[in-house]
């Protein structure tokens, strides 16, 4: 036959994961009672879609593998132990965050920089830290486990409160007035999160909407360390940040015994070092949130197809055909990439951005962390007689070029043709149910080298 | 050895005749090569004298080699005669060895393609006369490859296939089975009927031992092609494959969902029932409004600040319209109007921009026909806290209470194949479909060879070659690369035998392949 052959997916050697479900939503065959149909919340940030949930982050990334953690490579794990320094620790059994003492100083630091900002005195500055960041024998478990009893969509107070912190974190308010504020002060943290202050980007809606905790530190710090468990603002914090944020996080510190002179700790070897080393629970004075970004793709993927995600803008939902304009406007060619998209993961394959090969997707089996991407997917919209404009017109050249770099990289090169009938108007391309009218042709480019395809080399 | 003066050719000797010793010094000649790698490639000219002089002797080495004379016995070369008016060569003694997968005959006589009769004589084996003089190799190319013929790029892939061991025929379109045949699934038998002609064509025993497979794999459509004289019936019987592939599946889910839909959307219906109840009724007296108005608004005047057709003095409100605690009393609002900013409101660039981006995600609380169903604030208010309730239901109304609603029915979410099977609404095709409309659209792009195995010439005849392994089209490197029309009526033509397009450079020869694929749902989770 003509058609291309289907070759298997390259497997990772090693995967240090294990394969939940592969897609957000609970399956009814699984045994018991019908887990609850679980609606995700995102936000839509200078036209960026964001989930600030921890729990809905985790859900999102782990199954079937949507979005990025802004502050991580894929999986959103800032928060999580330096993988070194809990493999050195391997033996205590935590779930807190192993960090180191420089990076918890750094913390420190900035948090007194903060408070600084705000008019306090030194004196007052350093009271408030030093009770702050004293050591814990042990973190408070009833408050972890209290917490994730805070449904997110449970009680009106909630929203209503995630509300009211939301508009201060909003990177992008109507007014913009209160944020130009903060702005100035960020430049001390702009090379932590690699990202000027002034940009509307998503990275710097991080800073910001930090900002936003940490003005309210100064009032709340001092009557935290007298009342440990009470107050108003670990309530209000763990809201904002998202539903299931516990009100303080509490890490634990590698930190030197006793004043052990540094060029003998260099010069001492690991086991030495590790002895002399010990972990510290403290409370961290300046938390750095990591929210998940989705690709409007996939956003509108999880709303239209699985109806799992709700995306509010400003504090209002969206309906689909809303979304469905409102990201066309940010992103012109986003129906034509939706479309393919949401064919390939109604086929089971987990879709990424191809960014990284100079095409438009990869497609996974399963997901990035168990096989290599197996095809990297350009995608075309073309009318009934098979023209249309076209998003990446090619040449020979630069179309040799994409199928070296994928064939290198063991990708198969995909050429993907939304075929939309000449029948089908403008107006009706203004729903996604327009998708039902869509003809979809994959085509394989590979090479073909002449001597290779010989069958009979031996003999000539 | 002397070479054996032919009584045909004698009168003609080509070339020079060698004497004894000048043959054997041609015989004794080195058979190697030139070393063709110099040190590590230059990619760009430098300037430099050490590079030219690499360059010259590169280029000197290479002459040598074109240059050299080439001996071989008259007397095993084939003569063979141009005939440019007709286009093609024709042998005028009997052919050699290459007659196996070389040539034609036709009325009697043994011919040769242009570029067939130019890859022999370069081969050395067949002396080419024009006018009964003999050609040399130059004058051959420029005399053999002309635009009525064929193009020099397509002598160069011919010859780099050639070279390779490949058979490589002419591609004749009429020697692909009609759209109709293939419609039928008759091709097989259009074949023995075109072979009885004796016209050069595919062996339809070679066909329908790879059609076989195919067979086997249509247990379904004996039914259907009894009635395939409908398009619509054919299609579906064109991918039996796929067809058996996908309703496997859904067949294996069907009981399941149509327990669930028995019970479930009844339940579903009672529920949203009961919530839309009151809203309903709501919407009903608003529309009800709307239509039929109670008052004549031409006679009603609104207050209105505005400087153009101001009217500023607001009558005291009807007591019953007012909540019991307040008071209404009319006034006249004049004194107002001068304290009033009445200018337009002016907006910065970054405000427009804003309010742009606000646009593109709000939708105007004036398009929406539940608020404008709303006769009073308290409803308005009551809609709004009821929208904030059912926000946290499973269902939520932003996606559910809409014309455009989700793909999934949560309460359908049996198992990943049968959520994939729900959310799948794209049709995959084939490049095949619909090529037969396209016949006459190629884009100047024609299918040029048809190439077969090199291992299959020891058994290969030329008036039953069988399937081809591959078919190739030519193309320049700078020539645009084929769209999706071209390419769809490229390979209908092809049939199911793979389409290379060979690209030249300047004699640098890359091969692509542009095959059909539909990507195999993976419900191995």
């Amino acid at each position: 036959m003509a058609e291309a052959v289907f070759r298997a997916p390259k497997r990772k050697r090693r995967v240090y994961e294990s394969y939940e479900s592969p897609l957000p939503i609970p399956f009814g065959q699984d045994q018991g009672p019908r887990k609850e149909f679980r609606i995700f919340q995102a936000e839509m940030i200078s036209n960026n879609v964001v989930v600030r949930g921890t729990e809905d982050m985790e859900q999102l990334y782990g199954k079937g593998y949507f979005g990025k953690g802004i502050l991580s490579r894929s999986r959103p794990n800032f928060t999580i132990a330096n993988p070194t320094l809990a493999a050195r620790w391997k033996g205590v059994q935590t779930d807190m965050p192993i960090i180191t003492s420089e990076k918890y100083q750094h913390r420190v630091e900035w948090a007194r920089d903060f408070l600084r900002r705000q008019g306090h005195d030194e004196s007052t500055v350093q009271k408030i830290l030093t009770d702050y960041t004293e050591p814990l024998e042990l973190p408070c478990r009833e408050e972890k486990e209290e917490t994730p009893q805070h449904e997110p969509l449970s009680s009106k107070a909630d929203s209503s409160l995630e509300g009211r912190v939301e508009k201060d974190e909003l990177p992008v308010t109507p007014g913009g007035a209160g944020q130009s504020d903060d702005l100035p002060g960020l430049g001390t943290h702009s090379d932590c999160l690699q990202e000027g202050p002034g940009h509307a980007t998503l990275a710097a809606a991080s800073p910001s909407s930090h900002n936003g905790h940490v003005a309210e530190d100064p009032e709340v710090l001092p009557q935290e360390t007298l009342v440990p468990q009470g107050g108003l603002w670990p309530e209000a914090s763990s809201q904002a940040a998202g539903e299931k944020r516990a009100a303080h996080e509490y890490v634990l510190i590698e930190e030197e015994l006793c004043g052990a002179q540094e060029e003998e700790a260099a010069a001492a070897s690991d086991e030495k070092l590790l002895k002399r080393k010990k972990l510290v629970c403290r409370r961290n004075p300046y938390r750095i949130f990591e929210y998940l970004q989705l690709s409007l793709e996939e956003a509108f993927f999880l709303a239209y197809a699985l109806g799992c995600l709700s995306i509010y803008y400003e504090k209002e939902p969206l309906t689909i055909v809303k979304l469905w304009q409102a990201f066309t406007a940010v992103q012109p060619t986003f129906r034509t990439t939706y479309m393919a998209y949401h064919y390939f993961r109604s086929k089971g394959w987990v879709p990424k951005v191809g960014l990284k090969y100079g095409t438009d997707l990869l497609l996974y089996r399963k997901g990035p962390p168990f096989y290599h991407a197996s095809y990297s997917v350009i995608i075309e919209l073309l009318d009934d007689n098979y023209e249309g404009s076209l998003r990446r017109p090619f040449s020979w050249k630069s179309l040799a070029a994409l199928s070296r770099v994928s064939g290198n990289v063991s990708k198969e090169l995909m050429l993907c043709y939304l075929i939309k009938p000449s029948t089908m108007t403008a107006e009706d391309m203004e729903t996604p149910e327009c998708m039902k009218r869509i003809q979809v042709q994959e085509v394989i480019l590979s090479r073909w080298v002449s001597s290779r395809e010989r069958s009979d080399q031996d003999e000539l | 050895m002397e070479p054996e003066p032919e009584p045909g050719s004698v009168e003609v000797p080509a070339g020079r005749v060698l004497s004894a010793s000048e043959l054997r010094a041609a015989r004794s000649r080195s058979q190697k090569l030139p070393q063709r790698s110099h040190g590590p490639k230059d990619f760009l000219p430098d300037g430099s004298e050490a590079q030219a002089e690499r360059l010259r002797l590169c280029r000197q080495e290479l002459w040598q080699l074109l240059a050299e004379e080439r001996v071989e016995r008259l007397g095993s070369l084939v003569a063979a005669e141009w005939k440019p008016e007709e286009g093609f060569v024709e042998l005028t003694s009997p052919a050699g060895k290459f007659w196996q997968t070389m040539g034609y005959s036709e009325e009697g006589r043994q011919r040769l393609h242009p570029e067939e009769a130019l890859y022999l004589l370069e081969c050395g084996s067949i002396q080419l006369f024009y006018q009964d003089l003999p050609l040399s190799i130059q004058e051959a190319y420029q005399l053999l490859l002309t635009e009525d013929t064929l193009s020099f790029l397509q002598y160069q892939v011919f010859s780099h296939l050639k070279r390779l061991g490949y058979v490589v025929r002419r591609f004749q379109l009429s020697s692909v089975v009609s759209p109709y045949e293939r419609q039928l699934n008759l091709d097989g038998y259009a074949q023995c009927l075109e072979d009885g002609s004796g016209k050069r064509k595919r062996s339809s025993s070679c066909r329908s031992v790879n059609k076989k497979p195919k067979v086997l794999q249509n247990s379904l459509p004996p039914v259907s092609l009894a009635a395939s004289s409908s398009p619509a019936c054919d299609q579906s019987s064109q991918y039996p494959e796929e067809k058996s592939q996908d309703s496997s599946p859904r067949q294996g889910s069907e009981l399941p969902l149509q327990f669930l839909g028995s019970s479930e959307p009844c339940s579903d219906l009672a529920r949203e029932d009961v919530g839309c109840d009151r809203e309903s009724h709501k919407i009903e007296n608003g529309a009800k409004g709307t239509p039929k108005l109670r008052w004549n608004f031409e006679q009603i005047s609104f207050p209105n600040m505005a400087s153009d057709s101001r009217h500023t003095f607001l009558p005291a409100p009807a007591p019953e319209l007012l909540p019991a605690n307040v008071i209404g009393r009319g006034t006249d609002a004049e004194s107002w109007c001068q304290k009033l900013n009445q200018r337009r409101e002016k907006l910065s660039r970054r405000d427009r921009e804003q309010q742009a981006v606000v646009q593109q995600f709000r939708e105007d609380v004036n398009a929406d026909p539940e608020v404008r169903g709303c006769s009073s604030w308290q409803e308005y208010k009551e809609l709004l806290q009821r929208r904030q309730t059912q926000k946290s239901q499973p269902r939520p109304p932003h996606l559910w209470g809409q014309s455009v609603t989700p793909l999934l029915d949560p309460d359908k979410a049996d198992c990943p194949a049968a959520v994939l099977q729900h959310i799948s609404v794209l049709q995959t095709t084939h490049l095949a479909d619909g090529g037969y409309r396209l016949l006459e659209k190629s884009g100047g792009l024609q299918i040029s060879f048809d190439v077969y195995q090199a291992d299959a010439v020891a058994t290969f005849r030329k008036n039953s070659p069988g399937k081809p392994y591959v078919r190739m089209c030519i193309s320049g490197f700078d020539d645009p690369v084929p769209d999706l029309c071209s390419l769809k009526c490229l390979t209908y033509q092809s049939g199911d035998v793979p389409l290379i397009f060979a690209l030249v450079d300047h004699g640098d020869i890359s091969f692509y392949s542009f095959r059909d694929f539909t990507l195999p749902r993976d419900l191995g989770h």
